[in-house]
């Protein structure tokens, strides 16, 4: 690390750029805080340079990425970090160097020494090939400007494709990517926002004989973290850039015209994969004994073998990040990634004569992502095309729980690319329907003397995305934690849940226990007011922000039927609340209180129709949700009854 | 320790030749300890065995070394269970594996060893260019019921100083041995806490050397319940420290013979090498108008507290000077040696001091070593123009001079001095424990008052100021300083939501701070359409709105570890309630009161028109056993008690009538 002062008496412009490389900066022109009274710090500028150039075995790519940021108050440090991250086995460090001017001038020098460069530990992922570039720097004093710059090297960037994002957690003043690449050879590039495309064109030069394309963004707001929101690159506008064609060795040569050819390419990829021995066709007759001839019901068999026996493990080393560990090292292992685990139900299939293939597919967090450029880089999750009598069916044998022909919600809606040897191809999962995701609560309370308690029994039955999460829980969880998790699935405040017993059946999961209320309502002069909200969560709870910049993720529709029963000995209704129905183009929701045969009963059905809704949407679905609120705020008083 | 290294060997030792090596040990017949699952049906694992080797190894020649063996046994009872058997084992650069076994053993005893091939082994280099390697595996073929197990030796360059080891970790352990061998020219000390009715520690023969050994059977997982205190106050764990090593011709090193061995490298960092510290910083405080030490002191405080306001407890060392001057907010060991230096500054002597905070830790007088004490606190003694040493505490922003903060209660804290014996250039570095005397405790205290009018149809107007008081109000400042217009808003809605679930906000602003009283204050108004219910004649205003710190706690019925109650709070909520008009009260709660280590008060008083609901909660800090936990619980079950309650009007009419 090195430290010098620079004196700047004639002049506002920290001139330390010139001679180390860097930038000018130009102090008067800094934002402040005047200018930006909700910032910790602005990104003055970000850059990423790509620069394709031949090598001796074919292309290489010089990736170059840029920052700097001014700090603006103590905590915007977390702005200027540095961090960047390249695959070991494609790429190298070329140069990582950074630097801060604190406001009095004094500029410290950052080296490679100063940045921590470690194994990723991504969550989920035991091992892999990635690292990760980091340096904080801490205790910058308002004023600062921090400037990084991290090169790399890639010396096989032809079948893979670099995407950018404009934008950060803090405001960008400039945002820019630069494509440089030699004039006789191509590049195709694609602009999306929300995975959409976008018309966001770059502008096209000619430099020194090379071809120069450039997008630009300026004054972007900073992205916010927002409950039920997408993840970062899902809300920022993208640039995938690929090279098209280039020559090498006097030949020229094309990228993967189309996603077909690029899957013939994955195809060949993950061949010779699928190794048998004779205990693993012994391991699928075993499993095949008692199943009858129809195909379907062989390959549930072998998909729930594989589901329950393989434990994920991801080890990802160079072309293993897409090409799947050999089937019998999975089989003895009985570990492997969501690949390895495909790949092993394919061979078994094989062995039991049904035909599959691998699929790519992106798995998300309810925004699904759709196929981009073709080429490595639009998944991150493999799964498997099984060819029954009746068509392909989709199965993700990564998930432990989900049923042989459905998907797991991360799976629904998304591009699919199919990589089958002949007939490659994208087709798109479905969703589910709210039908499909329903979780039905009936819970019989007697309500205590005194009040405001009650004891009484509930039934949960779980179909669909909740039964899924409820076997999970229940092949994952302790005997001791079944309570709980009875608890957290009827989801009401202040409520023990004893002597559980679930029923995990075919079609869903049925639970029942003891259960007792805490509190269901408010006691005084001999009435008991029952007010829903006491004792049920509402849905929406999160989203109390008084504005929205990203859309709301929903992911999967779902539906919550409650019935809460409840007999109160002693004490009689004086009037019911009137029926709610509530409507939007995103959920609705319906409740009504009857008396029946002397008993008090709460229904109420709230459905979830769309996967996600859009920020410009936000306040009328904040309406939505704050009247199910008042719904469910509503009373009813219960007197003690008059004696004769 | 590199400071200390032997350079020779003396004859002693160099008979020894004990310099074998440790080697990975697997359990012979592991079917053996296979446990009945119906023992742990809370568990998803269970650690049939842990066992810690060590061997300080001092060669004939070469340099001395440490290797550390460990060796684990662990039974998987869940599906959850199976996913948490991988290996990931990171270690110092300077560390070396010189023996590694590891293997699954499933349910009908078949053996998998995990081989060569599976193991991934990396390395890292954080950004102060410290290395450090990796070593990660999973184990194959794990099921429901499988035993894994894992021996591995690593090698340290020189001997390992001290040694801390937490023996309950998230599954329960069924046995517990460790053993630690050295030669006779090592001096230890090894000491196990929180262990009643363990063996005591035995110690034999080894060789030329010692061999120490100390084992438990059945240790429970960790404690996970609220309100248990510091782990070193309950989890078993022991400590291993080397007190000092012979040298050539009879010379012997202390290394953690006394307290002012254990802290010698901390304080040359306070006091001899402070000019590090300080580099490229000139710190000015004017004290110009000040004649006398305390004087000086105030306005170094005044300074301090203006100019570097606390951003939260990191303990020693905290970052340099330069960077927490830059940053504009300091940490409590920061602030501890910007004082000391301003006061030096200005011919003001003080000293430095190390603590642990009140119930947070723990400290074995009779065990010098560092890991005890990450707290900083300055001392000055008495001097010209100070009539009594002074103890200080720059966290305490809110603390009058000579005043302590609730975290030094009961607290001997060791004072770290030096002295130059006779004409020597070096000096003799002095830690003595000390009881830190002051006046205290300032409380934390939070206030909320509700101004509630209700609307004849049932509508709840509230004006509610937030008042916060001592390190409440810190927080609060530190709020005032980062927060933005929209958090603001985020956070009042959150305030609100939080009481009644249906209001809305209808005013609000942030946080204002008052330096001179150290109070910050924060004014919301919120609706609540027809909250209150309307019951023919009568309305029903439900307290559920009530919110202060307890009332969501103690829950449980049953508590196993005893209760640390470590601040002297003092929280209020002061409810005043207009009836609506035409209306008047006619039904109140109780005012009720319960004393104990958690005091709450409940004093309802009323008008014919109006009722004030005072509640408040106090706690006595301290430790509570378990059997005090009905009457804590019982306490809180009063305080929360009145949420489930109501105020009820009546038509004027109806009650004249």
């Amino acid at each position: 690390m090195q430290r010098h002062v620079l004196t700047f008496a004639l002049s506002a412009v920290w001139v330390a750029g010139c001679a180390s490389g860097w930038p000018d900066v130009d102090r008067f022109q800094l934002p402040t805080l005047k200018t930006h009274p909700n910032a910790s710090a602005v990104v003055l500028d970000e850059a990423t340079q790509l620069a394709y150039h031949p090598g001796e075995k074919g292309p290489h790519a010089t990736l170059r990425r840029t920052q700097r940021v001014v700090i603006l108050k103590p905590d915007g440090a977390s702005a200027a970090t540095l961090y960047d991250s390249y695959s070991s086995s494609f790429q190298r460090v070329k140069s990582l160097r950074a630097r801060t001017i604190a406001p009095d001038g004094t500029v410290e020098e950052f080296g490679a020494s100063d940045v921590s460069d470690r194994p990723a530990n991504e969550a989920g992922v035991l091992y892999m090939d990635y690292r990760v570039l980091q340096r904080r720097f801490s205790g910058l004093a308002p004023g600062t400007v921090v400037d990084w710059e991290v090169v790399l090297e890639d010396w096989e960037p032809t079948w893979r494709q670099y995407k950018t994002a404009f934008g950060a957690y803090h405001p960008v003043a400039r945002s820019s990517l630069e494509v440089v690449v030699p004039a006789s050879w191509r590049i195709e590039h694609l602009s999306t926002l929300e995975w959409a495309p976008v018309a966001f064109e770059p502008e096209v030069t000619t430099r020194a004989g090379q071809k120069v394309f450039r997008w630009v963004k300026e004054n972007l707001e900073k992205v916010r973290s927002e409950p039920s929101g997408p993840r970062f690159f899902d809300v920022v506008p993208v640039v995938s850039v690929r090279l098209r064609a280039w020559t090498h060795a006097g030949q020229t040569h094309e990228a993967f015209a189309t996603p077909e050819e690029f899957a013939r390419w994955m195809h060949d990829v993950q061949s010779e994969t699928t190794t048998k021995n004779a205990a693993l066709e012994d391991t699928v007759k075993k499993i095949l004994a008692d199943v009858g001839p129809d195909p379907r019901a062989k390959a549930r068999a072998l998909y729930e073998w594989v589901q329950q026996n393989i434990r994920y493990v991801a080890v990802e080393v160079g072309i293993g990040g897409w090409r799947p560990h050999d089937a019998l090292t999975v089989f003895e292992h009985r570990y492997g990634d969501c690949k390895d685990k495909a790949n092993l139900l394919r061979t078994m299939l094989e062995i039991a004569g049904i035909e599959s293939y691998l699929a790519s597919i992106y798995s998300h967090r309810g925004l699904p992502r759709p196929f981009g450029l073709p080429g490595v880089g639009n998944s991150n999750h493999a799964i498997l095309a099984v060819d029954l009598p009746d068509g392909l069916v989709l199965v993700d044998p990564t998930s432990r729980v989900v049923p042989f022909g459905a998907l797991p919600p991360n799976d629904q809606g998304a591009d699919v690319l199919v990589i089958h040897p002949e007939k490659p191809r994208i087709v798109r999962s479905a969703w589910s329907t709210p039908a499909d995701n329903k979780k039905t609560l009936r819970i019989e309370l007697e309500v205590d003397g005194e009040g405001p308690g009650a004891d009484g029994r509930a039934r949960v039955e779980a179909f669909g995305l909740f039964d899924w999460s409820l076997r999970r829980e229940l092949t994952q969880s302790a005997v001791g934690e079944h309570s709980k998790m009875f608890k957290n699935a009827i989801r009401m405040r202040d409520v023990d849940a004893n002597d559980p017993k679930f029923d995990a059946k075919d079609d869903g999961v049925y639970a029942t226990a003891k259960v007792r209320v805490a509190k269901i309502g408010t006691q005084a002069a001999g009435r008991l007011v029952v007010r829903p909200i006491e004792f049920m969560y509402s849905p929406g709870r999160s989203l109390n922000a008084p504005r929205r910049t990203q859309p709301v993720v929903f992911g999967c529709p779902i539906v919550r039927e409650t019935e809460v029963v409840l007999t109160h000995e002693g004490r009689h209704a004086a009037a019911l609340p009137e029926p709610v129905e509530l409507d939007s183009p995103y959920a609705s929701y319906r409740q009504s209180w009857h008396r029946e045969e002397g008993r008090l009963i709460l229904r109420s059905r709230y459905e979830r129709k769309a996967t996600r809704v859009p920020a410009k949407e936000y306040d009328r679905l904040r309406a939505f949700f704050d009247a199910v609120v008042s719904a469910r705020s509503q009373s009813v008083v219960l007197k003690a009854e008059a004696k004769s | 320790m590199s400071g200390l290294r032997i350079l020779a060997l003396s004859l002693v030792w160099a008979a020894i030749g004990c310099a074998s090596s440790l080697k990975p040990v697997l359990v012979a017949s592991p079917q053996s300890l296979r446990p009945d699952p119906a023992d742990y049906p809370d568990d998803d694992a269970v650690v049939l065995q842990r066992e810690v080797k060590g061997l300080l190894v001092r060669p004939r020649s070469g340099p001395d070394r440490s290797q550390w063996l460990y060796h684990e046994v662990v039974a998987v009872l869940t599906e959850r269970g199976r996913d948490r058997v991988d290996f990931r084992l990171p270690f110092n650069r300077d560390t070396k594996i010189i023996g590694f076994e590891a293997r699954t053993i499933s349910p009908t005893g078949q053996i998998t060893p995990v081989s060569q091939d599976e193991i991934k082994d990396d390395e890292g280099r954080s950004s102060d260019d410290t290395g450090y390697r990796v070593r990660t595996f999973a184990f194959p073929k794990v099921e429901v019921g499988s035993i894994v197990e894992f021996s591995v030796v690593t090698e340290v360059p020189g001997l390992t100083s001290s040694s801390f080891n937490f023996i309950s970790g998230d599954f329960p352990t069924k046995s517990y041995r460790v053993e630690v061998e050295g030669t006779s020219d090592i001096y230890y000390s090894v000491k196990s806490y929180n262990v009643k009715g363990a063996e005591p520690w035995s110690v034999e023969n080894a060789g030329v050397g010692w061999r120490l050994k100390w084992g438990i059977d059945d240790v429970a997982a960790k404690s996970k319940e609220a309100f248990r205190g510091p782990a070193k106050a309950h989890e078993p764990y022991w400590l291993f420290s080397v007190k000092a090593v012979g040298g050539s011709g009879g010379q012997v090193f202390q290394w953690n013979a006394n307290w002012a061995n254990s802290y010698e490298y901390r304080a040359k960092e306070l006091y001899k090498k402070r000019d590090d510290y300080f580099k490229d910083t000139d710190i000015k405080v004017d004290m110009s108008s000040c004649q006398d030490a305390r004087c000086k002191v105030v306005t170094a405080l005044d300074w301090l507290k203006t100019k570097l306001p606390f951003r939260g407890f990191t303990g020693y060392p905290g970052r340099k000077a330069k960077k927490v001057l830059n940053n504009g907010e300091a940490s409590d060991s920061e602030k501890a040696r910007i004082l000391h230096k301003v006061l030096a500054d200005h011919g003001i002597e003080s000293r430095f001091a190390f603590y642990h905070q009140y119930l947070n830790g723990r400290v074995d007088k009779e065990f010098p070593e560092r890991s005890s004490m990450r707290n900083l606190l300055v001392y000055v003694p008495k001097q010209n123009g100070l009539d009594a040493p002074l103890w200080i505490d720059p966290v305490c922003e809110y603390c009058a001079l000579g005043q302590l903060p609730a975290w030094l209660r009961d607290t001997e804290a060791l004072l770290i001095d030096y002295e130059y014996e006779g004409m020597d250039t070096q000096p003799t570095w002095k830690a003595e424990f000390v009881p830190v005397t002051g006046q205290g405790f300032p409380k934390r205290t939070w206030t909320g008052r509700y101004a509630a009018t209700v609307a004849e149809n049932g509508t709840v107007d509230v004006k509610f100021e937030i008042e916060r008081k001592g390190p409440f109000a810190q927080k609060a400042y530190r709020w005032i300083r980062k927060d933005s217009d929209e958090k603001w808003q985020t956070t009042a809605t959150n305030v609100v939501k939080a009481r009644i679930k249906s209001a809305q906000v209808v005013a609000q602003k942030p946080y204002v701070f008052d330096s001179a009283t150290w109070t910050a204050r924060r004014a919301l108004e919120f609706r609540a359409e027809q909250f209150a219910v309307k019951d023919g004649d009568t309305m029903i205003l439900p307290l559920s709105f009530l919110n202060l710190g307890f009332d969501d706690d103690f829950k449980s019925d049953k508590r196993t570890r005893p209760v640390y109650l470590r601040w002297p709070t003092d929280d209020h909520e002061i409810v005043d309630i207009a009836a609506p008009p035409g209306y008047v009260v006619k039904t109140t709660p109780s005012s009720a009161e319960k004393s104990g280590p958690i005091s709450v008060r409940i004093e309802v008083t009323n008008t014919e028109r109006t009722v004030r609901i005072h509640r408040s909660v106090r706690v006595t800090p301290g430790r509570y056993e378990p059997a005090s936990y009905s009457e804590i619980r019982a306490a809180v079950e009063l305080l929360r008690g009145i949420k489930s309650e109501a105020v009820t009007f009546e038509r004027a009419a109806v009650s004249s009538r």
